[in-house]
């Protein structure tokens, strides 16, 4: 359907913004995002599985990526040229988790999610390198920088307390991820590739994570968690690699943020609106939504009118357009 | 007479009752399991070092003094750290998809109680998830991670 705006809009979000009494703000967010590339991320399906999904970032023209009841598919990222995705592949009677999926099996696709490869349970928490032909993979031992045409480990680097949730910085140069060893609890911890030197870049003294790299390599974006016996709500942040500047991006009573991915141009932020700490995600309770980089600091609201959303989903990723 | 032999008698009933007490926390598990095996005394449960968080899975630094090696390099008498998986589990139910081959009879951690315990270092390379340590920058070395942990006394 098209709007007075012109432009098409799905169907899904203007009942959203009707409930909640948004007015054309979330329509012009809608409008200047729409032809910026593709967003994939997981849902869950009425089987009760979870899939892959495809759709414009303004939530129009979605489709399944993946269609696999027996499965659940998780951690979607498109390689740096736009033409290929890993993901992970769980059985569906396991449940999908916010600190695990990433230990499960690694499946390599085009990115129409055709011709899919199984690389098995040997590659945790892969990010795609720089030019896409290589994977860094965060096992006990290191990561190791995995050649995706041989399946080969090419490279070692020491992890330095790197546990989950990681990626590789577009440049090359780094890489990010939740870390121990920086602090008492959970840290963005930032490893550079030449020295071996990691930093934290998140605060120390909470439960940080779900960490990733803006476009221009030079900051990450991550979410600034709790300390679970002081309450409160895991907020959206971006820091300097070396952790000397740190500035809130958003966040917003009743909802932990996570999973923070900017646009390919860097001008809007991808992330996860979760009513529960996470854990295991309740698809029920877990939506996605787009805001625009230039209007952070900000503070949500349910019927904020500068927040696109975009019903439910979780662990997103953003695609050039191609 | 019939008073000494009393005496004895209640002696011999005493001693067997406390050979019947103490434990030694030793099975086939923590004398086989990991490559260090020590019985130790937990020193301190610091606060928040232990909490029950359904959504979240993670280990705890724990600091412990040597009361007897069993067996690997460590000195008795010495302090050293040792990482549990979900401390607020018994840990005969603290083994999980993602950590298996963990367990023992203890139901809960309390400062001063005596456990024999079978041990890997160091930790990173076994445990891949969050860790809450209360020593960090108080502490040198790599943690142990506890593979079986026994009650003693």
């Amino acid at each position: 359907m098209r709007c007075r705006l012109g432009h098409r809009i799905p169907l899904v979000l203007l009942t959203g913004m009707a409930a909640h009494g948004a007015d054309t703000g979330a329509i012009l967010l809608a409008r200047e995002v729409h032809d910026l590339g593709w967003i994939a991320f997981s849902a869950a399906t009425p089987a009760g599985d979870w899939d892959l999904f495809l759709m414009r970032p303004d939530g129009a023209e979605r489709r399944k990526l993946t269609d696999t009841p027996g499965f659940n598919e998780t951690g979607v990222r498109f390689s740096p040229d736009g033409e290929h995705l890993l993901y992970y592949r769980q059985p569906a009677k396991d449940p999908v988790d916010n600190n695990t999926y990433g230990t499960h099996e690694l499946v390599i696709a085009d990115a129409a999610g055709e011709q899919p490869e199984s690389f098995g349970n040997g590659f945790p928490w892969a990010a795609w390198g720089p030019d896409g032909k290589a994977l860094a993979v965060l096992k006990p031992d290191g990561i190791h920088i995995v050649e995706v045409a041989t399946r080969k480990t090419v490279r070692t680097i020491p992890r330095k307390g790197l546990v989950e949730q990681f990626a590789w910085s577009p440049d090359g140069g780094r890489f990010c991820g939740t870390a121990n060893g920086l602090g008492p609890y959970w840290t963005i911890g930032c490893l550079d590739a030449a020295s071996g030197e990691i930093r934290a870049a998140s605060e120390t003294e909470r439960y940080n994570c779900t960490s990733d790299w803006t476009p221009d390599s030079r900051h990450i974006v991550y979410a600034r968690g709790i300390i679970p016996n002081d309450g409160g709500r895991a907020e959206l942040w971006r820091a300097t690699p070396d952790g000397t500047e740190k500035r809130l991006l958003y966040a917003e009573a009743g909802r932990h943020i996570y999973g923070a991915c900017a646009s390919p141009d860097g001008r809007h932020l991808l992330f996860t609106r979760s009513e529960e700490d996470l854990g295991r995600v309740d698809q029920k309770k877990t939506t996605m939504a787009i805001i625009r980089m230039r209007d952070t600091p900000l503070t949500g609201s349910p019927a904020m009118t500068n927040r696109l959303d975009l019903g439910p989903g979780w662990e997103p990723h953003w695609r050039p357009s191609k | 007479m019939n008073d000494r032999i009393a005496l004895i008698g209640l002696s011999l009933l005493l001693a067997a009752c406390g050979a019947r007490d103490r434990n030694d926390g030793a099975d086939a598990q923590v004398r086989s399991l990991g490559t260090v095996e020590v019985t130790a005394r937990l020193v301190e449960v610091p606060e928040g070092a232990v909490f029950h968080r359904d959504l979240y899975d993670y280990a705890t630094i724990l600091k412990y003094e040597v009361v007897a090696v069993h067996r690997g390099a460590v000195a008795a008498g010495a302090t050293i750290f040792v990482g549990h998986y979900d401390p607020w589990k018994p840990r005969a139910e603290a083994a999980d998809k993602r950590v298996q081959g963990i367990g023992g009879t203890v139901r809960r951690f309390r400062a001063g109680d005596l456990h024999r315990m079978a041990l890997e270092t160091p930790m990173d390379d076994v445990f891949m998830g969050g860790i809450v340590d209360k020593y960090f920058g108080k502490r040198e070395g790599p943690a142990y991670w506890a593979v079986w942990t026994n009650e003693a006394n």
